[in-house]
């Protein structure tokens, strides 16, 4: 299997702007095409540059467009271009310095002026006309009201404010790719975030690629890096310039992407695959980075077709210019749901072992007590919960945590880490999926209900629960803190099963309607 | 060709990218620049324009497009800053 085509196709050049500009328009022979086709799929920085070719195409049409409105409203200036093209054009040097305010190096050698009288009288009339309208800067800044602008890579009408979380909904729906479904998000500041998840196949039986949106507090924009086959489920930000986000490429292999210097790249080679024998699948299901040194991942291997697929745990360690993901441990019939790094020297997951809860905490001692060193020693703590499962969990420091989860049946559970020992708390109606805690007992939980609605967001203070109102078929996919006192929620709405169209929102603290302590639980 | 509804900022984004590029370009690239990318001209077509072989044409559009895209990474980069 070819899982890494970059260095299987690393020899084949590059497609030149020529090729490219022959792909778009469908001008390519058919053996340049599978050529380019095969190449296209190992290359990033190709997929890249393909999708600058098509974005500076719609910019000119865009720039069309605007000329075909203003050709019928001013004839006369229309005319007055085209005597100055015949007069002028000819006798102006291609290699004169360019008058705009962007410096950008000549091209080619200028031909001789008859040469030039020739060309432009075979370009006719209507080009012509496009071009000098298109050069008329003055025409079409008067038009616009504004001077030139490229902050915006989406042809989004959404006029941005100044205020991030406002702009959040914004384009969004613009962006946001046909069948694209979200997994998870990471927000590193309210100006910038980060969402994924993979576009789903017509029928719902994979995923076409993957989806990975970012948010600059003012537009949405669509990652132009792209992987047949893969879908992203989760995402780690370390900083403003380096994250990770993990998944599943194919048919349930390890998928993983290391954003640096500004993009994502192929990082399967970070990994250490499992030795254990048959195995067959590995997909990697939930990322944490406690720092750019040291990050642990969930991973679901399935070693025979029968097997009962426990998770393993795997561990990123980086010291110096080397770094690699290694299968740290697996517990035996334990079925991890989440994770949550406290520090580079201590990570907590929770799951279950058939069923009764439970939550481990891992903590790894380094040589000299250097992350960047040697990992000596590894501890792990098993902790059993009174509850039939554990979904989610948050760690705020060593002595301030939270678990959450529960069933269908019996609603959910809620627990509270002083430090010493998990201590129920009371609770939401119906089971858990997400906590997401932002100060000391002040947070967020959500409810998401596959295939259905009924999902519910309830933000807790102090004891004191507030509920959100989400219509009675949309439910909250996933969902991170932006600030201390804002929750972005992705919701979805189940109208339609075949077809999500999640939508990010953002929530206040304070705003939503008090409930009774403890919620009332309300069988779903 | 196809028409997209086209914002007023692509339109002027695009108006003073065409206008950069098209300075830097020589006569014959700079008119396959204009009857391709805004007039949607097939090589085919400009060729038969501009008494041109296809594959000059084809040649001449890669010309335009490396000057576009050399144009738009430097309006990138000023946007960023």
């Amino acid at each position: 299997m070819n899982k890494h085509p970059e260095i299987l196709t690393a020899q084949a050049p590059h497609l030149s702007d020529e090729q490219l500009a022959a792909w778009v328009v469908d001008e390519l022979s058919g053996d340049e095409r599978s050529a380019a086709q095969r190449h296209l799929a190992g290359c990033a920085a190709c997929r890249g540059a393909l999708a600058e070719t098509q974005r500076i195409g719609t910019l000119a049409r865009a720039a069309r467009s605007m000329a075909d409105r203003v050709s019928g409203a001013d004839i006369s200036v229309v005319q007055r271009v085209l005597a100055q093209l015949n007069d002028e054009k000819p006798t102006t040097p291609s290699s004169e310095p360019v008058r705009g305010e962007l410096a950008v190096p000549a091209y080619g050698v200028a031909p001789t002026a008859n040469r030039r009288r020739d060309v432009w009288r075979r370009v006719g009339a209507l080009a012509a006309v496009l071009l000098l309208i298109a050069m008329s800067a003055l025409l079409f800044t008067r038009l616009s009201g504004r001077g030139p602008a490229v902050t915006s890579t989406s042809t989004s009408t959404f006029t941005p404010g100044s205020d991030p979380l406002a702009n959040i909904p914004g384009n969004w729906s613009q962006v946001l790719p046909e069948r694209g479904g979200i997994s998870d998000v990471a927000v590193v500041s309210p100006t910038d975030i980060w969402a994924v998840g993979g576009i789903g196949t017509p029928n719902n039986s994979g995923s076409q690629d993957i989806v990975l949106l970012h948010f600059d507090g003012k537009l949405w924009h669509r990652s132009p890096e792209s992987f047949p086959g893969a879908s992203l489920s989760s995402i780690s930000m370390v900083s403003a310039n380096e994250g990770w986000a993990s998944g599943a490429i194919g048919v349930g292999q390890p998928f993983l992407l290391h954003y640096i210097n500004g993009h994502w790249r192929d990082a399967r080679t970070s990994l250490t695959l499992p030795t254990t024998s048959g195995l067959k699948y590995l997909t990697l299901d939930k990322i944490q980075m406690a720092s750019a040194t040291s990050g642990w991942m969930l991973a679901s291997p399935v070693v025979n077709q029968t097997g009962v697929s426990p998770t393993d745990i795997y561990e990123y360690h980086k010291s110096g210019d080397e770094y690699r993901w290694e299968p740290i441990l697996s517990f035996d019939g334990v079925n991890f749901t989440a994770l949550a790094a406290v520090s580079n020297h201590e990570v907590w997951f929770v799951g279950s072992r058939g069923p009764h809860a439970l939550a481990i905490r891992l903590t790894v001692g380094y040589l000299n007590n250097d992350p960047q060193s040697y990992v000596i020693n590894r501890d792990a703590r098993e902790f059993d919960m009174d509850a039939l499962g554990l979904s989610s969990i948050s760690m705020r420091s060593p002595t301030d945590g939270w678990a959450a989860g529960g069933d269908d049946v019996n609603g959910g559970v809620l627990f509270h880490w002083d430090g010493q020992k998990w201590t129920p708390r009371p609770v939401a109606q119906a089971e858990i999926d997400g906590v997401v805690m932002t100060a000391e007992n002040t947070g967020w939980v959500y409810n998401r209900v596959y295939n259905q609605g009924a999902g519910y967001l309830y933000a807790t203070a102090d004891n004191q629960w507030l509920s959100y109102p989400l219509a009675s078929d949309e439910t909250v996919v996933t969902g991170a803190a932006i600030t201390p006192t804002t929750f972005l929620a992705i919701v979805d709405s189940f109208k339609d099963p075949h077809n999500v169209v999640p939508v990010p929102r953002v929530y206040t603290m304070g705003q939503g309607t008090p409930l009774p302590t403890p919620p009332p639980y309300v069988a779903p | 060709m196809e028409e997209e509804s086209a914002s007023i900022e692509d339109a002027v984004v695009g108006r003073t990218l065409l206008r950069a590029a098209l300075e830097t370009l020589d006569d014959e690239s700079a008119a396959c620049l204009v009857l391709h990318y805004v007039a949607g001209e097939r090589y085919g077509e400009i060729a038969a324009r501009l008494n041109l072989s296809s594959e000059a044409v084809r040649k001449r559009v890669g010309r335009a497009l490396a000057a576009l895209r050399r144009v738009y990474a430097a309006m990138e980069s000023e946007a960023a800053q």
